[in-house]
């Protein structure tokens, strides 16, 4: 079943181009969502061996626990994207689900492959897709973005691939379950592991690496910035702890903590002065990205619940705050935060507790995954713990100022949102609202990943050994 | 099972009284004029500060140096390319050295 | 091996130079295009073997080839790599062209609207 997954995006992908017709593109990723959650509930691990070939010769598909979460996570935020930009996107909109299949493909490519080559090339078709998505308006401020994201995540690209080539040359495999028993921890396999991680920090937007983000969300349309802040930042993530569990699960605390939280304090002081409200929440986006960079730092299986159940509440939330800034935008067609006032009932509720979810509030999701940082922090160094509860302080003075610029303006407008733009930021909320009501449920979701993350034989043996 | 839930319960009735407040507060009409009236200042002239978004943390933004950070976003991508190339450097240091 | 050394350092010094210190916009992609030979000089040279033959399979003899032919599975990556930089060096050209439209110019310099 899997191996159709890929063949009905691209083909849908070409038939949008031909036929131009929305509902191709929206059949195929809503079928992928489903066939993803279908994965998610297997109990072992499952492995597709594309043209019979055994690995390691062969290209091979493997997804355990840790895969399906973040597929999960992908998956969910497309095609509530592709429901969301039925109105939202309103002219040249099958270029756009053209893309937004193929951009699909590479996501889920990336996350669901057990090679490191196949992974390097759903990787290029993800930013080859992402530099048309972000040039999508062809205005001034799209096509600056477009460049400055090219430049920068090709030359990512190419430092990445120069890291396989190493990887390859020292090894000779290309599995990652055959590259687990062949690494070791001297200094050549080094120099790779630095170099594909600094190319998932790339895509992650990790400072250093972050200069592309704001411009880029700037200039392209609202669903894809909502795109680009989870579901792109997730595979960063995941890019990186897959490279850990080959060699091992690595401690590299001290870098990924020190770049966590220089990226956590960054992000929010520079959201806290921003005029245009895409590179604001663009900004807040980063700085939630640091916190579960730091988090994962720590080490401790502690630590990595805490950073994937912030993954999982970083997209819900920013999904649901870009999608809301997206139905003010609709109206108003305004960008900048002095211009945005409106008056909607549904919208005052769901921005509301969107804000409220990412500083931290209690009965709310985003309390459930700060509540396992601070508490993971702690054992490791107060400072820490000092650091995450500053940086959500500023969180919450931010997210105030979004929710007043928009809901305690002076001229407020009146219209009409579409149902199609409502329908995904109202089941944003019901999913904030439940998660934090019940973080048994998270936490049902992300303890297998944790699990599946710690235990390396059950990958290899799945891959290598059997039948 | 209650005393665990006690406290969310208590938090949640709180957030939500105050979401009514918040809500009965928004539902006003929108005020259609600014108010007029001039501060006394004992005859001193007294500057019109209008605190829009840009200027709304401006305490913050001058005691902590985030101009000094917005000033390293230039726009240029040069300088991204400087900044991003240290930052595969300082990642390849960290781990080799590790 | 010594040659491949010298002339990759060169081609990766020669690159990233282009890249980050020009600032024409097809000046950088002909840096990325330099520097993205680089590192099919260097997959390719991974599968270097001393007084090897290419490989092209012998049908008659494939013990013989077995023994004597370089690594083609770094050939069949590369391939692939170019592929994708030939979309990706397209795409940044057509990006260059609307740049033009919009700015008036290929400075990179002086299109810094988005800043902050």
């Amino acid at each position: 079943m899997l191996e159709y997954l890929i063949t009905i995006l691209i083909v849908s992908a070409f038939l949008m181009l031909a036929v131009r017709r929305d509902f191709i593109a929206i059949a195929a990723i809503l079928l992928s969502f489903f066939m993803i959650l279908a994965l998610f509930f297997q109990s072992q691990i499952i492995v597709v061996r594309y043209g019979g070939w055994t690995p390691p010769f062969g290209i091979v598909w493997e997804v355990d626990k840790l895969n399906a979460f973040i597929g999960l996570i992908i998956a969910g935020m497309a095609s509530l994207v592709t429901i969301y930009s039925i109105k939202c996107i309103k002219e040249r909109r099958h270029r756009f689900y053209t893309l937004l299949c193929l951009m699909t493909t590479g996501l889920l490519g990336v996350c669901l492959t057990g090679d490191i080559f196949n992974m390097y090339v759903f990787f290029e078709i993800l930013s080859i897709s992402s530099y048309g998505l972000v040039a999508f308006f062809l205005d001034k401020n799209a096509i600056e973005g477009a460049f400055k994201y090219l430049v920068m995540g090709s030359l990512g690209s190419s430092l990445l691939l120069l890291g396989i080539a190493i990887l390859y040359g020292l090894t000779g495999t290309l599995n990652f379950a055959d590259l687990a028993l062949k690494v070791s921890h001297s200094r050549e396999f080094m120099i790779a592991l630095g170099l594909i991680i600094g190319g998932f920090c790339l895509k992650a937007a990790i400072v250093p690496f972050h200069m592309w983000k704001p411009d880029a969300i700037e200039g392209t349309p609202i669903p894809m910035g909502a795109l680009f802040s989870t579901a792109t930042a997730a595979l960063g993530v995941y890019g990186i702890l897959r490279l850990l569990f080959v060699f091992g699960m690595l401690q590299l605390n001290l870098m990924l903590i020190i770049l966590g939280t220089i990226t956590m304090l960054a992000g929010a002081l520079l959201a806290l002065v921003q005029i245009n409200v895409k590179r604001m929440l663009a900004y807040s986006g980063i700085s939630q990205v640091g916190y579960v960079v730091m988090a994962i730092g720590f080490g401790t299986s502690a630590g990595f619940a805490a950073g994937l159940y912030h993954i999982l509440n970083n997209a819900l939330i920013k999904g649901l705050l870009f999608m809301a800034i997206g139905c003010v935008i609709y109206i108003t067609g305004k960008e900048n935060l002095d211009e945005m006032g409106i008056r909607n009932r549904t919208l005052l509720v769901c921005t509301g507790i969107g804000v409220l979810s990412m500083a931290g509030v209690p009965p709310l999701n985003g309390f459930v995954s700060k509540w396992l940082i601070f508490m993971a922090s702690w054992e490791i160094s107060p400072l820490l713990t000092v650091l995450a509860i500053t940086a959500s302080a500023i969180t919450l003075a931010y997210g105030l100022k979004i929710f007043s610029s928009l809901f305690f303006a002076q001229k407020r407008a009146e219209g009409k949102i579409p149902t199609t733009m409502l329908v995904p930021v109202i089941i944003l909320t019901i999913l904030c609202v439940i998660i934090g009501v019940f973080p048994q449920l998270g936490l049902a979701v992300v303890e297998p990943a944790v699990n599946a993350l710690l235990n390396q034989n059950q990958y290899i043996t799945a891959a290598l050994g059997g039948g | 099972m209650f005393e665990y839930w006690s406290f969310f319960i208590l938090t949640f009735a709180g957030f939500v009284g105050l979401g009514l407040i918040i809500y009965l507060l928004g539902s006003r009409k929108a005020r259609a004029e600014e108010r007029k009236y001039e501060t006394y200042t004992c005859g001193e002239p007294f500057p019109r500060v209008n605190v829009g978004p840009d200027n709304l943390y401006q305490a913050i933004k001058k005691n902590l140096g985030i101009e000094d950070i917005q000033k390293i976003h230039t726009g240029k991508l040069s300088d991204y390319l400087l900044w991003m190339l240290a930052g595969f450097v300082v990642v390849l240091l960290m781990v080799m050295m590790l | 091996m010594l040659e491949t050394l010298v002339t990759g350092a060169l081609l990766s010094v020669i690159g990233i130079y282009c890249v980050i210190a020009k600032k024409n916009l097809v000046k950088k992609m002909i840096g990325l295009g330099i520097f993205t030979n680089f590192i099919h000089l260097m997959l390719i040279s991974t599968g270097f073997r001393e007084g090897g033959i290419a490989p092209i399979i012998i049908r008659e003899n494939v013990g013989f080839f077995a023994a004597y032919s370089v690594d083609p599975l770094p050939q069949a990556l590369v391939l692939t790599s170019i592929v994708i930089q030939l979309s990706v060096t397209a795409l940044g050209l057509s990006i260059a062209i609307l740049a033009f439209r919009h700015f008036n110019t290929l400075d990179t310099e002086k299109m810094n609207k988005l800043k902050g």
